[in-house]
């Protein structure tokens, strides 16, 4: 409170001045004429006190890079984020296209060689220390994103004249200075704390960055949530709300389930065939927003082979549409058809024209089709917009009317820019995109040959040596003895271990040796696997595209491209990638995520815990379903209890687990409103709280209940198997029919000698499910937007981050060969055999 | 010494085998065979049984466009609910769904794609996966070495990894779902088949072949692959039901056999706000289809794995 009052005073005051134009009032910083420039005062507000929650659901993955106003780039920047933790030199606000955000007065000189910014009194950023022009300064120097080119090439020197007063001066007159400035053009107007920026580097600045803005930023999970926390010291006035939660939801139907339970205030992308639920809901309010207008596009029309090269397919395919009837099932009479791809917000563009909505004429286009020489249509492969894949399908439903049958290929947002981009291979912007998917591209040119050094030669020849000596000399492996007798070998456990203690030097050479080079040999598999891995996945990675003509938009700068190419190293030769790929992985360095701006180690262990917790969860409840079920199914074949057992298992195998979350999600969520169907609830893992390491495994477990349940339900049916199967097999050794034949009760020699030997198995088998549970539980992370492994996998796949992608399956591969080299080490142990058929 | 008639031995026998047969058949799985049989017919007869055609809105009466629009006039109608609901039709006996098209066709047709994808994929796997584990199994050394680490790498792999990156280099399409499941599943064959060829290679009548200078390939061709078979054949039917959820798991992340060609995952995925709608008969027919299938071949498959497998016959 006592801060507070003078704060409140210097908003009175400032409230007093701003009617009559803050700037009219300002000393002048230039010298000489100067130009005239139309930028708004800003609206100064009463201070308030913030209160209340605000979550809201965006439908794509959240990235931190967002947060990063130095590195922003033309497709992907959303200035939401910006206008929430961070503040403007000059920005767009609703009242003005150029408002005053932290300078109070700008000039630029007549000859546009020379601008200059006052700052507003008393900034401050979120952490206390004053917003002052060297911050500006560093801001504009260390900027890196869209068009900083062109704000270095024209820049002369920077002019601090004291803490609130900067002058920019141009080698050259800057005329679209001002509006390139502009917070809602480039990122270069957004100013970031120079001290803390270098405190904590590019990557600790997007996990946990502050600004000048009304929101800080709390606490994030890279893709999957931010949370921002009003800011009272922010200049223009306190923010309504205390807490703002978003989350990256990009389930429409999840998206709808939140909004029907109440845990989501607001949801953007509520389309299509969610829409007369929500209008018909009474304790929803739905808001159109302007997102543009629709059109076909059909990539690479203008080339010699596509059918749409001739204009009178064009205009058959503009026939056919029936442009009402769509608006009226897509957007319930929301939208508006129009004739032009400008659309109607834009009249200035049209010059005050209306377009009007072109025919429908089915004849008419049937017709244009046969002159065009297509009588019996002919077949193409149709991209709509993301994520309006309903839009698409209605629209090929009446292309079918004219003979032309379509395929639709809903692919994700980067890969459709992708592939618009290289339909247009006569655009200048795109060849040099193009050209450089091939993989081929530098490789074959730039192998030079290279000399071998003879010491090098004979390391390696040693080398090859030691392999075969360790690979070869009997070339079966334990794995088969593992594999196809893994039966007899848990039934004879413990006479197995009799038998070692007891000591079997055979051929001369001590059972510790034969143990240590057994283990040796498993080792070197294990290497060998993971390393056939990292191949693999990094071949195949690379086949799928160029993740550079994702990332950049149709007709991006080819400055930037190749900028953006290099700082990922796809500039380099295929070879030289794939040796600096190992060489840091070996290092323990999975690289930067593309998508997400931050190393892809560190968003990987930020949510592992979280499917740790799911796969746990999952896999106790497979479990406890399969293991009982199967035991007694094994003890009373053929009965009553073994087909029941069997049947609940098997339709858990028998339904996709979107289908069961969904049932879930619509009884137990939305009907009854017993659970939350959002994510993993507010507990999380916090590195520097080591008491959150134990609470977070006990805390809303609510949130853990269905998701589990449908994950485990899957898995149970081959829990249920392999318990049943196991325990038949060991029912029917030797040991057991004569430990019955002693006359021990049925009830012991189930308790006390079946039971142990038939587990093992199960347990083997678990551990992997286990992990499987962890690492790829995609599509039930989806749908119940469960912040895990397995979503992070999906989003990193669908937007092509090559890096995200081999990190996840990298560390799913590490922990899968771990185990087995863990399993076969217990068996080597355990059973002798093994060891000696090596 | 009473005379026996000459073939009496025979008819014995013939009718021994006949009995064998009948108890083999008693003891067959008759529910999932029927259900089976029924989805096949269905799948082969699509085009004769089915009322509507799968790709095309149903026609709307007068009536259903005045109703709906209040015009007399409209393309299609949308949504409309199975015969026994109140504004169902027997016209679309299940109903139609958001593009007037009548669900019942749809699954017929469905039912086509989802068993070939299923079937041709399973298939495609176990051959790729037979021939590699018999040659991993039989020749030893590095083809051993080599195929089996590759295997286990590629166990590691989670399959939408593949589904994927192959749909983004490919486009989307039907063989393409058949081509990832065969590249998904063909390790799980190659494993097993490997361990039970490790055995049979040191059975005599391999051993003997070997000795009376057969080929490797003559070998591997009459004497491993036909005794292979049996456990083949399991996986096989056990894979089909893994194929047709992960087929609709393929369509949910949108990467599976491409729209509007209608597949029971697809209809499953993208009528899934339908059921928020309350429009259940979106959701629930596919769901019931596809688990009538997956189910059938999983009993199937057990029921083959216990007939197959001398050691599990009786109990």
């Amino acid at each position: 409170m006592r801060r507070g009052l003078p704060l409140l005073l210097v908003a009175l005051t400032l409230t007093a001045m701003s009617p009559d134009g803050a700037t009219g009032q300002q000393p002048p910083i230039l010298s000489g004429p100067l130009a005239k420039l139309d930028i708004k005062p800003a609206q100064i507000e009463a201070r308030a006190t913030p209160k209340g929650t605000l979550t809201v659901a965006m439908h794509f993955a959240l990235d931190p890079g967002w947060l990063d106003p130095l590195e922003h780039s033309y497709a992907v920047t959303m200035q939401m984020y910006d206008y929430l933790v961070h503040d403007a030199m000059i920005k767009p606000m609703p009242h003005a296209w150029v408002s005053y955000g932290l300078a109070e007065h700008a000039e630029m000189a007549a000859d546009f060689r020379r601008a200059a910014f006052r700052l507003r009194p008393g900034l401050k950023f979120h952490d206390g220390q004053p917003l002052t022009t060297a911050d500006v300064k560093w801001t504009y120097e260390n900027f890196k994103g869209a068009y900083a080119k062109v704000f270095q090439d024209k820049l002369e020197h920077v002019q601090v004249i004291d803490d609130r007063t900067i002058v920019f001066h141009f080698k050259e007159p800057f005329i679209d200075f001002m509006d390139l400035y502009n917070g809602g053009v480039s990122g270069i107007g957004w100013i970031v704390p120079r001290h803390y920026y270098e405190k904590v580097g590019r990557d600790g600045f997007k996990a946990r960055p502050i600004g000048a803005g009304p929101y800080r930023l709390v606490s994030q999970q890279a893709g999957a949530q931010m949370v921002f926390e009003a800011f009272d010291g922010y200049w223009r006035r306190t923010p309504a709300t205390r807490t703002i939660v978003v989350k990256g939801i990009r389930d429409p139907a999840t998206r709808m389930a939140g909004l029907q339970t109440g845990e989501l205030d607001l949801a953007f992308g509520m389309t299509g065939k969610l829409l007369p639920r929500l209008m018909s809901d009474r304790t929803l309010r739905w808001d159109p927003n302007f997102t543009g207008p629709w059109w076909l596009m059909f990539p690479g029309y203008s080339e010699p082979g596509s059918p749409f090269r001739d204009k009178r397919v064009r205009q058959a395919v503009s026939l056919a549409i029936n442009r009402p009837f769509l608006v009226k099932q897509e957007t319930q009479d929301i939208s508006k058809p129009w004739g032009n791809w400008i659309s109607p917000e834009n009249r200035d563009a049209l010059q005050g024209q209306d377009a009007p909505v072109p025919e429908y004429n089915v004849e008419k286009a049937k017709q244009l089709m046969t002159q065009a020489g297509f009588p019996d249509g002919f077949e193409v492969e149709y991209l709509p917009f993301p994520p309006y894949f309903d839009m698409g399908e209605r629209i090929l439903t009446d292309l079918r009317a004219i003979g032309i049958r379509g395929k639709l290929q809903s692919l994700e947002g980067p890969a459709f820019r992708a592939k618009i981009g290289q339909g247009r291979k006569g655009v200048p912007g795109h060849r040099t995109i193009v050209q450089n998917i091939d993989p081929r591209a530098g490789g074959s040119k730039s192998r030079a040959t290279r000399q071998v050094d003879p010491a090098d030669r004979a390391r390696r020849a040693l080398f090859r040596a030691a392999l075969r000596e360790l690979v070869c000399p009997r070339h079966r492996s334990a794995r088969a003895a593992g594999g196809q007798g893994g039966r007899q070998i848990l039934g004879h456990a413990e006479r197995a271990l009799s038998v070692a203690v007891g000591g079997v030097g055979g051929q001369g050479r001590s059972l510790r040796g034969l143990m240590k080079r057994y283990v040796l040999v498993r080792a070197l598999y294990s290497v060998v696997t993971l390393w056939l891995l990292v191949t693999i996945i990094f071949g195949l990675v690379r086949l799928t595209g160029d993740p550079v003509a994702m990332k950049a938009e149709a007709g991006a700068d080819p400055a930037y491209v190749a900028q953006l190419r290099h700082s990922w190293g796809l500039d380099q030769p295929l070879h030289r990638q794939y040796l600096g790929f190992v060489s840091r992985l070996l290092r323990g360095d999975f690289g930067h995520s593309f998508e997400k701006s931050l190393p892809v180690r560190d968003i990987y262990f930020e949510r592992l815990p979280n499917s740790l917790k799911l796969g746990f969860a999952a896999f106790l409840f497979s479990l406890a379903l399969g293991v009982p079920f199967g035991m007694l199914s094994a003890l009373k074949v053929n009965s009553w209890w073994d087909s029941a057992g069997k049947m609940v298992a098997l339709l858990g195998l028998s339904m996709p687990g979107f289908f069961v979350g969904l049932v879930l999600i619509i009884i137990f969520g939305i009907q009854l409103g017993w659970l939350p169907v959002l994510g993993k609830g507010p507990s999380a893992v916090v590195l520097g709280e080591p008491s959150t390491w134990i609470t977070f495994w006990f805390r809303d477990w609510a949130h853990l209940v269905m998701p589990a349940f449908a994950l485990g339900w899957y898995f149970s049916g081959a829990m249920l198997r392999i318990t049943r199967s196991g325990m038949l097999d060991v029912l029917g050794s030797d040991y057991i029919k004569l430990v019955r034949l002693k006359g021990v009760p049925e009830s012991v020699v189930v308790a006390k000698h079946a039971l142990k030997n038939s587990l093992i198995p199960v347990l083997t088998f678990a551990g992997l499910n286990l992990l499987v549970m962890v690492n790829v539980a995609i599509v039930i992370e989806v749908i119940f937007n469960w912040p895990g492994v397995g979503q992070l996998l999906y989003d990193a796949l669908s937007n092509r981050d090559f890096p995200m992608v081999q990190g996840v399956v990298l560390m799913s591969g590490l922990m899968i060969v771990l185990l087995n080299f863990t399993i076969d080490v217990l068996y080597g142990y355990v059973d002798p055999r093994i060891r000696l058929s090596r | 010494m009473a005379t026996i008639p000459i073939g009496a031995d025979r008819t014995i026998a013939t009718r021994r085998a006949a009995r064998r047969g009948l108890r083999a058949l008693r003891q067959a799985p008759l529910i999932p065979l029927a259900i089976l049989a029924v989805l096949v017919s269905v799948a082969i007869l699509a085009p004769v049984l089915a009322p509507h055609g799968r790709l095309d809105p149903v026609k709307p009466t007068q009536e259903q466009c005045l109703a709906k629009y209040g015009t007399p006039d409209c393309p299609y109608v949308d949504n409309v609910p199975p015969f026994w609901s109140r504004g169902g039709r027997l016209e679309t006996p299940l109903g139609t769904d958001f593009l007037g098209r009548d669900v019942l066709s749809r699954l017929m047709y469905g039912a086509r794609i989802s068993l070939i994808v299923a079937l041709t994929g399973a298939l495609f796997a176990g051959a790729i996966g037979t021939v590699l584990g018999v040659l991993a199994g039989y020749m030893g050394r590095w083809w051993d070495e080599i195929i089996m680490r590759i295997t286990d790498a590629w166990l590691t792999l989670p399959s939408l990894v593949f589904a994927i990156l192959l749909s983004s280099v490919r486009g989307p399409g039907l063989w393409n779902v058949v081509l990832i499941l065969a590249l998904v599943f063909w390790s799980r064959y190659s494993r097993a088949v490997r361990g039970e060829v490790l055995s049979i290679r040191e059975r005599d009548f391999v051993k003997l072949a070997e000795i009376s200078g057969i080929g490797k390939l003559t070998i591997i061709w009459r004497h491993l692959i036909p005794n292979v078979m049996n456990t083949v054949v399991v996986l096989f039917s056990l894979q089909v039901g893994v194929a047709v959820i992960i087929e609709a798991s393929l369509s949910f992340l949108g990467v599976g056999v491409p729209p509007p060609e209608p597949s029971w995952g697809l209809m499953m995925a993208q009528e899934r706000e339908s059921l928020m709608e309350g429009r259940w008969w979106l959701e629930i027919f596919p769901g019931t289809c596809v688990t009538l299938l997956v189910l059938s071949a999983n009993m199937l498959g057990d029921w083959l794995r216990v007939r197959l497998d001398p050691q599990l016959r009786n109990r």
